[in-house]
């Protein structure tokens, strides 16, 4: 059995696993006693700059394709996949200069957002700035701790896996639209027990089928036929953007209700 | 017919019906409840318990149909209900109530629980009912204490349409033989569906143990096994 048969076992066999393990969100929960009333909001982690995603693409599966055909092959699929890495790169610096050009900042928005959900719910919100830990920008948070006289009852952290927008393909028939991928803890100041942890992602990529992550759906109006059609309208990519922040989270206050 | 030609005709009949496309499953969408006779207070006379099954999830299916009792909310809308014994535990336990949209509709859930005197512990909204896969779910955790949980129908949704668009991407895998290898296609396209809501529908009901909610697990094991 060679190495490629061996590799292709064990990915199913992890995929099998991974179906199996399928882990369950935990909903929040008010611990008895002392009910959560002061939220620290830990900075989200953010990525550096919004995605523009073609799911599928015909080079990436021809990339793939070419990969499966002997060392040749890969030399070729490595060729094609840099192509099609080089055209997102590209897309994705056009994205970044046109929000920059509407003024519109990512982060700003996000956590702003998520203090009027917040807010709205009856919450008081206690700003915390992300701490510079080892691999900070990848995981949540391994310590917590309240700015100097301020008391905090639980701290939020949010991680923004990535956002920006997304198409299922190159086709007319699967516009770019926004997606924002968001995974979120709340822990227990007091005990550093998980109070809550969900996912939640607005337009995600494919895989909508498991109950594993709250979805929401796109808003209709924010569609562009291809990536030109983005170029063409600044004004209404960053509103669509800002729209997905927004009800992204709305939706995780609604979660701590 | 001979014998022979017998067997080629089972065989085509086999055949017609297999390729057959199967016909999706659909649920009746009920906006007015105009003819159903409704009471005032809430009966848990006709109950259906649910059991709690510390190693694995159980799960009950309900359905909410005209043949439901129904009762008069605070506004004096009718609404369908059907009533879920809780189970006698001595820890928390995780519940899961979800709407499934079957055929372009969904039950439009709202939910309670009570307590053995009636009296509500938790009221559960609409709007709590989130999109989890092709499901509205709302997912809590449940007391001791809590005895029944009523799910009824939303008069002020019902009616509503929902439009979702989503994005699917499909993949085929292709064995060469010439290099022993196998690669994979991957194919995305954009469904646009939707979904109204009805007085009526299939509705799962699911309990599982309470969640181990230490910092360490299982949420960051979650976190480093996706990445």
């Amino acid at each position: 059995m060679n190495i490629i048969k061996k590799t292709a076992i064990v990915a199913l066999a992890l995929a099998v696993t991974a179906c199996a393990k399928q882990p369950q969100s935990i909903p929040f929960v008010q611990p008895a006693g002392k009910p959560i009333q002061v939220i620290g909001l830990v900075t989200p982690h953010m990525p550096d700059r919004a995605a523009a995603l073609l799911a599928t693409s015909p080079g990436k599966n021809a990339a793939n394709a070419a990969a499966g055909a002997g060392l040749i092959g890969l030399a070729v699929g490595l060729v094609i996949a840099g192509i099609d890495a080089g055209m997102q790169s590209s897309r994705e610096s056009t994205l970044e200069e046109m929000l920059k050009a509407e003024s519109f900042n990512a982060p700003t928005t996000f956590s702003s957002a998520l203090r009027t959900a917040l807010e709205a719910k009856g919450y008081q919100v206690v700003d915390i700035p992300r701490s510079s830990q080892r691999n900070a920008g990848r995981t949540f948070q391994e310590n917590y701790q309240a700015p100097a006289g301020q008391n905090v009852d639980a701290f939020l952290d949010i991680l923004v896996e990535g956002y920006g927008y997304g198409a299922a393909s190159s086709a007319a028939s699967s516009p770019y639209r926004p997606t924002v991928y968001t995974e979120v803890r709340l822990v227990n100041a007091d005990t550093k027990s998980v109070l809550m942890w969900d996912k939640v992602i607005y337009n995600p990529m494919g895989d909508v089928v498991r109950d594993d992550k709250v979805i929401i759906p796109p808003a209709p109006e924010f569609s562009f036929v291809d990536f030109d059609a983005v170029e063409r309208a600044p004004q209404k990519v960053a509103e669509g953007l800002d729209v997905a922040l927004v009800k992204t989270a709305d939706t995780i206050g609604t979660l701590l209700r | 017919m001979n014998s022979v030609e017998r067997i080629g005709a089972l065989a085509i009949s086999v055949m017609l019906i297999a390729c057959a496309p199967t016909k999706a499953p659909t649920q009746a969408v009920t906006v007015s409840l105009q003819s159903v006779a409704c009471k005032d207070g809430f009966t848990s006379s006709h109950a259906r318990p649910i059991t709690l099954n510390p190693k694995e999830q159980t799960a009950l299916e309900v359905e909410i149909s005209q043949a439901s009792p129904c009762k008069l909310d605070a506004n004096g809308n009718k609404q369908l209900y059907e009533v879920i014994t809780l189970p006698f535990t001595t820890s928390p336990y995780l519940v899961s109530v979800s709407s499934e949209k079957i055929g372009g509709s969904a039950f439009a859930a709202t939910a309670v629980t009570l307590d053995d005197t009636e009296q509500v512990r938790q009221a559960f909204n609409h709007d709590r009912f989130l999109n989890r896969g092709r499901k509205l779910m709302l997912h809590f955790e449940a007391h001791p204490d809590e005895r029944f949980l009523v799910i009824s129908s939303h008069a002020d949704v019902v009616g509503d349409v929902r439009k979702e668009i989503s994005t699917v991407i499909s993949s085929q895998s292709h064995y060469n033989a010439g290099f022993g290898t196998t690669s994979t296609l991957y194919f995305g396209s954009e469904n646009v569906g939707g979904y109204t809501f009805s007085h009526t529908g299939k509705v799962v009901v699911a309990t599982t143990a309470a969640p181990n909610r230490a910092l360490n697990e299982p949420s960051d094991d979650r976190t480093a096994r996706r990445r």
